[in-house]
């Protein structure tokens, strides 16, 4: 790494601005592309070439709103602000937020959460990891997933266990085998993926503290689908 | 599925867009336009929000955070609640460009009731205003109450939508607090927030236990529970400003001080909150840092409520006092910029007669500190002749009063301190800051220098080195010759040291110290002081002499 602390900090700030700067871009990027498709026939506006700038515009999107997150974790500047939603609520903003992505690909989306659950969290932290999950499991998945919401005990403590299931192939063994917190360790530029939303998502979760107990998030293979297997839970 | 049902919620409100982007505000009203919504507005600044608003009550405003150069989304849902051209039963949602919120207010006033981020996509929207307005509907009589300051019915509504097993359990009970406190009792609200506690670390009810406290004077408690805040929420500007409130009742300025900086440092568009540390900068005589917040509470203040002229005075004097003595071209930036503040009271404000005769008189001290003597004493003049001196203010007298010590002219500047505490007799606050300036008319730098070799003179004195605290107490009387405590500190010592070995030297040098402060009013703070060393003295006159 570099020899010389100041420089490092002062790359993270620029970088950290930057990323602001693209995300404002970004943003009014998606807009125009919304825009040009509502003028778009309408056969043409559920093309595969309309999902595909949606979908890739929101993974960018995500992987912007990561590092700014990561940053901010950093910077120690990142906290939940905790306060009681329902289940219901979150997970039907984040089908609505990606409908019209699985509609194209043929890809359905299941929600199973009793609608009285409510918890304490950081809304918008939270959502940032379910939308996350969603993105990367449309990517994946064949034509099925799964959203879960609900409360578990582990040790005799009540956690709020969120799962997305799908049916595709499954993380592969190398992810599988990292543990969350060492992802930045161990990015492989090869593999196209940093796995940095999963790096947020466990930093997120364990910033999610009560008592002695903090949030965590899991990885596995088959759940309800047979395939990859999120889960995120949250004291 | 549930658009019928966000169609009917449109169709009866009134929407206002506020962003800086065209393409923005149209994307977003056609959204709205496609859920049933017959009534939205779209503004592109502030101003045009503020202005809006005033002519049209809206139920919905989408506002985004970040305007560009402007103000932002925090200071505009702050303006739009203290002009109360925003209703409780409206909602005020905010539009942010992050996930996570850069800044977190605590207080339910100054909230957005929900935060959306950019990207905006439709089917997003749509669905989080219906949650959203679904919401409004149900606690509209809620807010009706609060909106006609009925808050006992509020409350007990409140109550009542808990009994029946509401969905926005949390959202009443932290109204209900809210408004507990607004009715005085604190009890109650601090009920609430120990209720939620005991179950969870919540920001909302942790700072309210701790206002809660500050309201029933337990300061030291108060300023524990701010800093966990902190400790879980760095972000959390307000409970950095309660440290500092609890710190300052606790005497402990400097830490008061440095609890706004960092509030200042997450959130500078705050203005309020600037301008209070100015001034807290400016007692504790750390001006180069009140300046910096002077200069900021001015950028990001114009235009809005907080522009007044107190503030530029304010201003101006701190730049002018750090001007004088420095000759470097430092010194003469800082005049300018003096200046700058000085021409924007006469210039804005001009209908403000005494903030005008202030500015002047400013004015003419800054035109000291550049050596135009001549100019400076017309100017002094020109004021004198437009006021009344028998009818002054206490600051028009104290502002004329400083500007008449730099001028040299200290024996009308005397007279005139002396006449005003003696009209100020009965009001403390006014009375302190006539003897402060009557007891130190020299410039800032100087005295800064006096004060600290007083405090070394008083540990000298306590630690019993005599000798060594005459010498304190008199190079600190060199700078400062008329301060009442100083010289009584000095004379003080003098008297023990004569006790201890009779020198006639030492006599002298209190009844120097004594002759010294003999003009100062009876009103002065040290008046009793001086009278009982005064005593002493003649005492042991009149026992030598027989």
């Amino acid at each position: 790494m570099s020899k010389n602390p100041k420089a490092t900090a002062d790359f993270s700030l620029i970088l950290a601005s930057s990323v602001h700067d693209m995300k404002n871009s970004l943003g009014m990027l998606i807009h125009s592309v919304e825009t040009l498709c509502e003028q778009l026939p309408e056969d043409q506006q559920k093309g595969l070439g309309v999902s595909t700038i949606r979908y890739e515009a929101e993974r960018v999107n995500n992987d912007l709103i990561h590092l700014l997150g990561i940053y901010r974790i950093k910077e120690k500047k990142l906290a939940a602000h905790l306060d009681e939603f329902y289940l219901d609520d979150i997970c039907s903003e984040q089908r609505a937020q990606y409908q019209e992505i699985l509609a194209n690909k043929g890809i359905s989306l299941e929600i199973e959460c009793p609608n009285h659950l409510a918890w304490f969290f950081d809304r918008e932290l939270v959502s940032g990891i379910i939308n996350n999950a969603l993105n990367n499991a449309s990517r994946y998945t064949k034509a099925k997933i799964k959203i879960t919401a609900k409360s578990i005990t582990i040790d005799a403590d009540e956690y709020l266990e969120i799962s997305i299931n799908d049916d595709g192939q499954g993380y592969p063994k190398s992810i599988l085998e990292i543990e969350p917190d060492e992802v930045l360790n161990n990015i492989n530029f090869k593999s196209g993926s940093t796995s940095l939303g999963l790096y947020f998502a466990s930093q997120v979760a364990s910033l999610h503290q009560q008592g002695s107990k903090r949030g965590r998030i899991s990885l596995e293979n088959g759940g309800q689908l047979g395939g990859g297997l999120f889960r995120v839970f949250l004291p | 599925m549930n658009e019928h049902q966000l169609r009917k919620l449109c169709q009866n409100s009134k929407f206002l867009i506020l962003d800086d982007f065209e393409n923005f505000r149209t994307s977003l009203r056609l959204m709205l336009k496609s859920f049933g919504a017959a009534f939205v507005d779209t503004v592109a600044n502030a101003e045009q929000a503020l202005n809006q608003a005033k002519y049209d009550s809206y139920d919905i405003i989408l506002c985004d955070f970040n305007l560009g150069a402007g103000k932002n989304g925090q200071q505009i849902l702050e303006e739009l609640r203290m002009k109360k051209r925003i209703k409780h039963t409206s909602l005020f949602v905010m539009v942010t460009a992050d996930t996570s919120k850069e800044t977190v207010l605590g207080t339910r006033e100054f909230q957005p009731d929900a935060y959306i981020a950019k990207p905006v996509t439709r089917n997003m929207l749509e669905e989080r205003l219906l949650q959203l307005m679904t919401q409004q509907a149900i606690l509209k009589p809620i807010n009706r109450e609060i909106d006609i300051d009925n808050y006992a019915k509020a409350i007990s509504l409140c109550k009542q939508e808990i009994e029946n097993g509401t969905r926005y359990r949390s959202w009443c009970l932290q109204t209900m607090a809210s408004l507990y406190r607004k009715l005085g009792d604190t009890s109650s609200a601090q009920g609430i927030y120990k209720e939620v506690l005991s179950q969870r670390h919540i920001d909302w009810a942790q700072l309210g236990l701790a206002h809660t406290l500050l309201d029933t004077t337990q300061y030291d408690q108060a300023k524990q529970v701010f800093s966990q805040v902190i400790e879980k929420s760095p972000m959390m500007v307000e409970a950095y400003e309660g440290v500092s409130d609890a710190c300052l009742h606790l005497g402990q300025r400097q830490e008061a001080q440095e609890a706004l900086q960092e509030a200042v440092t997450i959130s500078p568009r705050m203005v309020k909150r600037q301008s209070k540390l100015a001034s807290l900068c400016v007692e504790n005589n750390d001006l180069r840092s009140a300046s910096e917040a002077f200069r900021k509470a001015i950028t990001f203040g114009e235009n809005t409520v907080h522009e007044t002229p107190t503030l530029y005075l304010d201003f101006g004097r701190c730049l002018s006092d750090l001007s004088i003595g420095d000759t470097t071209n430092q010194g003469n930036t800082l005049a300018n910029e003096a200046n700058i503040q000085l021409e924007t009271i006469l210039d804005k404000f001009s209908y403000e007669e005494e903030a005008c005769h202030c500015a002047n008189l400013v004015k003419a001290r800054v035109l000291i500190g550049r050596d135009k003597h001549e100019q400076a004493q017309l100017l002094i003049d020109e004021v004198q002749s437009l006021i009344d001196v028998e009818d002054l203010s206490v600051d028009l007298g104290l502002e004329l009063s400083r500007s008449l010590y730099t001028a040299g002219r200290q024996d009308e500047a005397e007279n005139l301190l002396i006449k005003l505490s003696q009209k100020f007799e009965s009001a403390p606050q006014a009375l302190g800051k006539i003897e402060a300036l009557l007891d130190e008319p020299e410039p800032f730098e100087l005295r800064i220098k006096a004060k600290s070799l007083n405090k070394t003179g008083i540990q000298l004195f306590e630690s019993g080195q005599l000798q060594s605290a005459v010498e304190s107490f008199t190079s600190a009387l060199a700078l400062t010759p008329k301060h009442a405590a100083l010289n009584l500190n000095l004379a003080q010592v003098a008297l023990k040291l004569y006790k201890d070995e009779s020198s006639p030297n030492t006599l002298n040098l209190a009844q120097e110290c004594i002759e010294r402060i003999q003009h100062i009013p009876k009103q002065h703070k040290q008046f009793r002081r001086l009278q009982h060393i005064k005593k002493n003295v003649q005492n042991i006159l009149r026992e030598n002499q027989i």
